[in-house]
């Protein structure tokens, strides 16, 4: 019985502290990847709201005027976006030490 | 086993005390490795737990007696499929599986946000962990499941009779599910709140969470429905207990919640009250759990009052100043970006919808705590049910209305003309439907149940409606067949579609509980064979009564006494029903023939149930006639004692004693009391809540994506681009 516990304390303290090293994250890098990340999220849902719009269009609950006018101001807002994104200069936040 | 089990629980304490040190230091640092480190600790306790969990499972599978809570809560007549469910019976059990289920899904959670939100996540992970440490602590301090006892008995109490039913061996898990998965938006709340990320992000990561959560808890509240009424021996599914409450306050908010998220995403409004609503979903869940487990509130479903009530008011009070305190403290990022355009557009429907739900939860949460407020000033008074139906079924109905309005109108604003083209034929329906019950159905003098049908059939017209001009519109651009329309539209937009099937599943739901509810003819009656009673058209004919022994592993496991019923509708036989009531026996070594009929006695209902009606029976014999007997044998088998006389001497008399007088039960003429019901559309409740499961698993499904990818062309292109492929 002790040996198996010694067994799990050994396996749980590899599976904890292995991740454990000196720092090498700076705060600056930590900062762009958190507005990336919040501008990612945005992406996503203005490109969310595009498509509801149009579906929103197709299914009659908008008139083909009040969906180009919204789908226009929609897909300006998603360009601003994209050019905040591009202007951090990386599209995607680089991959996590461990899994 | 049980050492190695206690150690697991050790470690499983110190492992979470780590989780909230290490995420506390990785956010305060910002160091990527202490926040890894932190992460896999609550991978780890998922493991170190899981190892507790088989050690438990095992004790009950192998009927192992030394463990405490095997010998209170199974037996050697406990069926192998309800021993494996005796785990969370007992308080130190269904506290291991909380914090098990907690520590699987943070560990699903932390994984997949592993590489997103890292600032947000390293607190996150530190609430996790406090979780599981304040449950972890529970299972170490005060209510260790591994308890052994110093004399090991030859037999177990057994598992609670009322707990034998099928429903009751997923309903704790799933309620449980329900609860420690909201515990992670809760958290990822907190660490948004914490580092002040109260953009969408912390939305977009943890919404699928939310949404299982208010699966799980939704199929959990519907199993425990089912339980009530096919067990329970009322012939009811609801009775707004606490327990049943509890379940339903933080169903209520989390359903405001994930409607309320989307204007969030969408327009960055309603960020207070977004982040607000979760933190009081995970505050709420927590109270769930000390409803049935403390003991505080009279329950028909509390199983296990405890001491273990204060702990967990220290937890909740602190939550709610650590949840209050962040709100005021962030109040300046939590401001709208935009308002609402007009009040006739979806998100001025789903804030309504907000309202309804949240003020449902107020209603329910001042109905549950009532005794207790009364009691605070002088006398403790409940509030029943017809106090709850008469102010939750106006909201109720206010909600199919919204629910049905909804998928009508667009986002931002609608103009009359499209209002009055998308509302006309389902509105139409719905009218048609009133007139219809009003004129053949007779259901004009119920006017809430009129109101419910008129407005389920005004939603489910209009999703069908939704769906039908959805695939139209796909048939126009892809020249599809109308089903491969059909699956590529909900593919393309399955919150969109697996939401409005949800609004269906819970109109049809609603439907069942408006029908049984304001139409059910209920009657008690009192017969012995050779009578008849009648009900509703129904004639019910007491033929004879029943009785057997039930024997299992070689075992009296219960008695059953129960009637055979002949039930006739217009001269017509429909069924012969044997509502029974099985008797389980009571810890009684000096009257063991009587102390079979002391335990906790089972309602075994019978009915017969149909999509228009069910008719449904339950049987209460009566037993004095039979005590004077059990007196007699229990008198024998002490005299044999007595005398010396060997142990299967002594259990031989008690069958014979036992089958003895079933025989004469079966061949008398008992009195029994019968309580027998005719409720129309009960059946639509169940359905409704599979079609609620539906729908949420085709929102819950991952979207296809592929708008992550980088394009290169312009921006404008590189929109078009990037949305054709998603």
């Amino acid at each position: 019985m002790a040996l198996a516990v010694l067994v799990i304390v050994a396996v749980v303290a590899w599976v904890v502290i292995s991740p454990l090293r000196p720092a090498r994250a700076g705060a600056a890098e930590a900062a762009d990847t958190a507005a990336l990340e919040e501008l990612e999220a945005e992406k996503a849902a203005k490109y969310r709201e595009i498509r509801d719009a149009e579906l929103d269009y197709r299914t009659g609950k908008l008139d083909e005027a009040d969906w180009r006018a919204i789908d226009r101001e929609l897909r300006a807002e998603a360009v601003l976006i994209l050019r905040r994104i591009d202007a951090l200069g990386a599209p995607v936040p680089d991959p996590a030490p461990d899994g | 086993m049980a050492t190695l089990g206690r150690a697991c629980l050790i470690l499983a304490f110190v492992i979470a005390l780590y989780g909230v040190g290490a995420g506390l230091v990785a956010w305060r640092s910002g160091r990527r490795d202490i926040a890894a480190s932190a992460r896999r600790s609550v991978y780890a306790l998922a493991g170190v737990l899981t190892v507790a969990m088989i050690i438990l499972e095992s004790a009950f599978l192998r009927d192992d007696f030394s463990f405490a809570t095997v010998a209170g809560h199974s037996s050697h007549t406990t069926p192998f499929f309800y021993k494996a469910a005796a785990v969370w019976s007992s308080q130190e059990g269904s506290l291991l599986l909380w914090v098990w289920l907690l520590a699987i899904w943070s560990s699903l959670a932390l994984f997949l946000t592993r590489k997103r939100m890292r600032d947000v996540t390293p607190v996150a992970t530190a609430v996790l962990a406090g979780f599981a440490a304040f449950f972890a602590g529970l299972l170490v301090f005060f209510a260790s499941p591994f308890e052994v006892l110093g004399a090991v008995p030859a037999d177990g109490s057994g598992l609670n009779p009322l707990l034998r039913h099928p429903s009751m061996m997923i309903h704790p898990p799933m309620l449980y599910s329900g609860y420690t998965l909201f515990t992670v938006p809760f958290a990822f709340a907190i660490g948004a709140l914490v580092t002040r990320r109260v953009d969408a992000e912390w939305i977009t990561a943890t919404r699928r969470f939310a949404l299982a959560a208010w699966l799980f808890l939704g199929i959990g509240i519907i199993l425990g429905a089912r339980w009530s009424y096919a067990e329970l021996g009322w012939g009811g599914y609801w009775a707004w207990d606490p327990v049943e409450n509890a379940s339903l306050l933080p169903w209520l908010t989390g359903t405001a919640f994930i409607h309320s998220i989307m204007i969030q995403e969408k327009r960055g409004m309603l960020k207070v009250w977004n982040v607000s609503l979760v933190l009081a979903t995970g505050i709420l869940a927590i109270l769930g759990t000390f409803l049935v487990r403390s003991g505080i509130l009279d329950s028909i479903h509390a199983f296990g009052a405890s001491t273990l009530g204060v702990p967990f008011v220290v937890l909740i009070v602190f939550l709610l100043v650590l949840s209050i305190g962040l709100v005021a403290w962030r109040s300046s990022l939590l401001r709208s970006e935009h308002g609402i355009d007009s009040f006739l557009s979806r998100e001025a429907a789903f804030l309504f919808n907000n309202l309804l739900f949240v003020g449902m939860a107020f209603v329910v949460f001042f109905g549950t705590f009532f005794p207790l407020i009364t009691e605070a000033f002088g006398e403790r008074r409940n509030v029943g049910p017809p106090w709850f139906d008469r102010i939750i079924v106006p909201l109720a109905i206010g909600l199919v209305g919204l629910a049905g309005i909804a998928p009508l109108i667009s986002w931002r604003r609608v103009t009359r003309g499209n209002l009055r083209r998308n509302v006309a034929v389902p509105l139409g329906f719905g009218v048609l439907v009133a007139a219809v019950l009003t004129a053949v159905g007779g259901v004009a003098h119920k006017p809430w149940a009129l109101a419910m049908f008129a407005l389920a059939g005004f939603l489910i017209a209009g999703v069908v409606q939704e769906f039908a001009r959805g695939a139209r519109a796909r048939r126009a651009m892809s020249a599809d067949s109308w089903p491969l329309a059909m699956v590529s539209l909900v593919r393309r937009n399955r919150r969109r579609y697996g939401g409005y099937m949800v609004h269906v599943g819970i109109a049809t739901l609603f439907v069942g509980v408006a029908a049984s509810s304001a139409f059910q003819h209920a009657r008690d009656v009192r017969m012995r064979p050779g009578d008849t009673a009648h009900i509703n058209g129904y004639d019910v004919r007491y033929a004879k009564p029943l009785g057997r022994v039930v024997v299992r592993d070689g075992r009296v496991e219960r008695i059953d006494l129960g009637s055979q019923l002949v039930v006739s509708k217009g001269g017509h036989v429909l069924r012969t029903l044997s509502p029974t009531r099985g008797y389980y026996p009571a810890d009684a070594p000096f009257a063991p023939v009587s102390g079979m009929f002391s335990g906790e006695p089972e309602s075994q209902v019978q009915m017969i149930a149909g999509l228009r009606r069910d008719f449904w029976t339950a049987v209460q014999p009566e037993l004095g006639p039979l005590r004077r007997d059990m007196a007699l044998y229990d008198k024998a088998i002490r005299v044999l004692a007595q005398r010396g006389a060997p142990v299967d001497k002594q259990v031989l008399a008690f069958r014979i004693g036992l089958q003895r007088i079933v025989d004469d039960y079966a061949s008398g003429r008992p009195y029994s009391t019968f309580r027998l019901i005719s409720s129309p559309l009960v059946a639509w409740i169940w359905i409704g809540g599979i079609i609620v499961f539906g729908g949420g698993l085709v929102s819950l499904w991952p979207a296809p994506d592929g708008a992550r990818r980088r394009a290169t062309a312009g921006y404008a292109a590189r929109v078009a681009r990037e949305l054709g492929r998603a």
